[in-house]
């Protein structure tokens, strides 16, 4: 086969060594050298905890900030060079989900003024055209048309998660970035939420990158996993076999801590430790590829190979 | 709009809005209402009790009616406090928004320039206003404006800061819309109950100040009637104890009433609170 | 054996709708034991959970029933009886470490605080406890943990710290209100374990309120399901959650996600429907598969079965 054969398309969204620093004396450093790649058709999941710099990643893949180093492309083209027809088009392709409860609609906004908005700053829309394209979103995430006249607090939080997806859909985007898209809903039904975000993205319409800390959500809604702690990747693989068969330890432990909360600390007075206490610097082993297509940062690389099923 | 529709007003509110509703009223047609000219002097019916020889409140040290003086009295000051904090509301909610929004070198200019004017004792800087630009109406006017708008645009600049960190405003970049649309559509909308809540305290700052300028000499002039300075001509004659409590509690009740119309406005204009918007969601929250 | 805190027939009603948004709940804890209760939005569970230490908001209040704590009826408690009760006799750990917090008091005051006001010790007894529990809970360098204001703390010191509070004055019954809710995921197997041993050392009881029913498998004794205000099922957590009889319970741990491989792909499974709060009969009936025109009637009555567990369901699963 020869090299020319293979064309790799243009990743839809791609960060390279982007570090995003706040602060001037002594910086906290909230992203230190990541890489994320999200190419068409492959939903990503960014797993991490407080403090693993993932929602800030979020919103530099989003432009609300800008990196202090490194640079995020949308289809190769570097986010800051972005201006008029480019800069539309990069909006109209990518869009957000947020985690809600209360925050993601403006209080004094009518839902089908929020569901329209991204469109109607795209085309323009009359009104008349704006109450349609309400309710005909509204239909497609099963919700009732009345609802259109509704103001956001008098929606449930699942109802209202499913007007910012239809609000994010509306423009037929190639990308949603979506941030704990579920953890504020309740437990019953966020299956519903899920099922309906991976039947949007089976239709081949769109493509996710999911960040949480909910490592069940990342699950069933991507196929390649980047585990983050305190702003680096410490992990990263397909989704299935890093859930299945993490090889960092950290990764483990958000694994095991989700059938078992109390795993690791089964036995009675246990000695606690504190937070920082494991405090290894992230940073030391580097991440290379530890198994095929599996790139983790482990201190001893070769005794993964071992734990491979 | 709907809030003039809701029937749950509570006892002050009612009572406060009955009483700068009079005012107004009595400011705007006070020839109407005044029962004798308020420049009229007669010396020998001066310092009458009320209720004696034909006046209600009765008349202060040169014959004059004390109830048509209140009536009259309640334009200037009415004028000057309303102009004053309009001019105040709207150049320290610009401001605030812009400091809040954009924040970097120039916000912190501006802050900081409030901070300074904050520095300033207000009556010392109203007195000394006075003393250059003359005094009267327009000097009033300045200063208050000058000494109320850097109050606005801290607290307008708060809030910006909080409403610009919510989701929405996010997700409305997300959308494609630029800074200054964002701005305008919602941010400022959300900050707008503040506004309204800082602007009605602010008037009621802007009525004690302009009744102590009056009171000082350094605002409206003799033989002007306005509260403030019939409160400090009635202070040479305490005897005369009508002199000086009614104007005090004229000035006192429209403060209050103010105030407590600032926090009746922005119970109805929160679409969230209890008592504004439609019903609550149907989950309860904190169940 | 005696229990420590008997609730019965608990009513809690919002004041102005008049709906009852707890209905007729009852249950016991003993010494050492975990009773969680766990449900989702719309429950109950919270505004139970709060009236027993009188903290309900205004527009919600007790209409009925009684909780026995040591015989005493904590509902007839007024507030200057409360002030000996809280802390001293009943504890609270809440969601939010940092609101549950003074931020502008250390936190060596604020634990030395609960301890002198609970616990009757002197200030210098008090801060040496305070110091010596840190170095229990595993901070590595309590001195500077004492000298730290809350806001400089993560949120799973800060977590437990509020337990430490909590526990300061020796109660008999600690409620915690989703004590593990806003942790990162690995600091929650700590705090639990807090929890349990805490718990369990000093003989008294904890009523934990959860979403997460892998953390009430986890931890719980005795489980209370909760739906609409109503209790649905009641008892050993391994009966009810491994083998549950009411519709619900089962729906609820059938739409819980994991990470099966063999489910990945597959569609997940939910209640349909939203929560729609009804005043007569079954709560749950306008989501519940089983549901029969008698559910509409009728809130059913209690069984109780060989399992010890009680359910309220006119259809139960088996």
């Amino acid at each position: 086969m020869l090299e020319s054969d293979v064309v790799t398309p243009q990743p839809l969204l791609e960060a390279v060594d982007v570090h995003r620093y706040f602060g001037r004396r002594s910086p906290v450093r909230a992203v230190d050298g990541v890489d994320v790649r999200i190419e068409q058709g492959r939903s990503v999941g960014i797993a991490g905890e407080s403090g693993s710099g993932k929602s800030t990643l979020l919103r530099l893949l989003l432009r609300l900030q800008e990196t202090t180093s490194g640079t995020i492309s949308h289809r190769g083209t570097p986010l800051a060079e972005l201006s008029g027809e480019r800069l539309a088009a990069y909006h109209r392709g990518v869009q957000a989900v947020f985690q809600d409860p209360g925050g993601s609609f403006n209080p004094r906004h009518r839902i089908r003024d929020v569901i329209t908005e991204p469109a109607r700053v795209a085309n323009g829309l009359s009104s008349t055209q704006r109450v349609d394209l309400a309710r005909t979103m509204l239909a497609s995430v099963d919700l009732p048309m009345e609802f259109a006249d509704r103001f956001p607090h008098e929606l449930s939080g699942g109802q209202r998660q499913r007007v910012a997806i239809a609000r994010a859909l509306s423009c037929r985007p190639e990308v949603i970035l979506l941030d704990e898209p579920v953890t504020a809903l309740d437990i019953s039904i966020r299956g519903t939420i899920i099922n309906l975000l991976v039947d949007r993205a089976n239709e081949g319409s769109v493509t996710y990158a999911v960040v949480s800390h909910d490592l069940t959500a990342i699950y069933h809604m991507t196929e390649y996993l980047y585990v983050m702690r305190r702003g680096v990747v410490v992990e990263e693989g397909p989704t299935a076999e890093l859930i299945e068969t993490p090889l960092h330890p950290y990764t483990r432990r958000l694994v095991d801590a989700i059938g078992d909360p109390l795993a690791g600390h089964r036995s009675a007075g246990e000695r606690l430790a504190d937070d920082d206490a494991e405090g290894l610097d992230e940073r030391v082993p580097d991440l290379v590829e530890v198994a095929p297509g599996r790139r983790a940062r482990l201190v001893r690389p070769e005794a993964a190979a071992t734990q491979r099923i | 709009m709907s809030i003039f529709t809701r029937r749950t007003h509570s006892v002050p509110t009612v009572l406060a809005v009955a009483v700068l509703g009079t005012a107004a009223v009595l400011a705007i047609a006070a020839p109407v209402f005044a029962p004798y000219d308020p420049g009229t002097q007669d010396l020998g019916a001066a310092l009458l009790p009320p209720f004696t020889g034909g006046h209600l409140m009765g008349t202060d040290e040169l014959g004059r009616d004390v109830l048509s003086r209140l009536v009259h009295g309640g334009r200037p000051i009415m004028f000057i406090a309303f102009l004053s904090s309009a001019i105040a509301l709207v150049v320290g909610s610009l401001a605030g928004l812009f400091a809040g929004y954009f924040g970097g070198f120039a916000g912190a200019a501006v802050m900081r320039l409030a901070d300074l004017q904050l520095s300033f004792p207000p009556i010392a800087l109203a007195v000394l206003l006075a003393a250059i630009l003359s005094p009267g109406i327009k000097s009033a006017l300045i200063a208050i404006s000058l000494v109320t708008w850097p109050q606005v645009a801290r607290v307008v600049r708060a809030d910006t800061m909080r409403v610009a960190t919510s989701d929405y405003v996010l997700l409305a970049r997300v959308a494609g819309l630029s800074r200054m649309q964002v701005l305008t559509r919602h941010v400022a909308p959300n900050v707008g109950t503040v506004m309204i809540v800082i602007g009605t305290i602010n008037l009621g700052v802007a009525v004690i100040f302009s009744a102590a300028m009056s009171f000082l000499g350094v605002g409206v002039q003799a033989p002007l009637a306005d509260w403030g300075n019939m409160l400090a001509s009635g202070t040479q004659y305490l005897n005369q104890w009508w002199l000086v409590v009614l104007p005090g509690l004229v000035i006192t009740a429209v403060v209050l009433s103010v105030s407590i119309l600032g926090d009746a406005l922005r119970d109805r204009l929160d679409p969230r609170s209890a008592s504004g918007g439609s019903r609550g969601p149907s989950v309860q929250v904190g169940v | 054996m005696t229990p420590l805190l008997e609730v019965t027939d608990l009513t809690v009603q919002a004041t102005e709708t008049g709906r009852n948004v707890v209905d007729g709940m009852s249950f016991e804890v003993h010494p050492g034991e975990v009773v969680a209760i766990v449900g989702e939005s719309g429950s109950g569970k919270s505004s139970a959970c709060l009236s027993l230490i009188g903290l309900l908001s205004r527009g919600l209040e007790v209409s009925g029933g009684s909780a026995r704590l040591d015989g005493v009826d904590l509902m007839s408690l007024t507030a200057r009886d409360w002030q000996g009760v809280r802390g001293a006799e009943l504890g609270i750990i809440f969601q939010d470490s940092l609101a549950a917090l003074d931020p502008v008091r250390s936190i060596g005051f604020q634990m030395a605080e609960a301890r002198r006001m609970h616990g009757g010790a002197d200030r210098r007894t008090a801060r040496a406890w305070a110091e010596q529990r840190l170095e229990a809970l595993g901070f590595s360098d309590p001195p500077a943990i004492m000298r730290a204001f809350p806001h400089q703390l993560s949120g799973g010191m800060r977590q437990r710290v509020c337990a430490a509070i909590a526990f300061a004055g020796g109660p008999r019954v600690v409620l915690a209100d989703e004590p593990t809710t806003a942790l990162d995921v690995s600091l929650q197997g700590r705090m639990l374990r807090l929890l349990l041993d805490e718990t369990r050392n000093a003989g008294s009881g904890l009523v934990l309120v959860s979403h997460d029913v892998s953390v009430v498998r986890a931890v719980a004794d005795t489980v209370i399901v909760m739906y609409g205000g109503r209790v649905l099922e009641s008892g050993p957590v391994d009966a009810v959650l491994s083998r549950p009889r009411v519709p619900y319970t089962a729906a609820l741990l059938e739409s819980t996600p994991t990470l099966d491989p063999e489910r990945r792909g597959l569609p997940l499974a939910t209640i349909p429907g939203d929560f729609t709060p009804h005043a007569e009969g079954c709560p749950f009936r306008d989501r519940c598969a089983h549901a029969t025109p008698s559910c509409t009637d009728a809130f059913p009555e209690g069984k109780s079965d060989e399992d010890e567990r009680t359910y309220w369901c006119w259809n139960p699963m088996w």
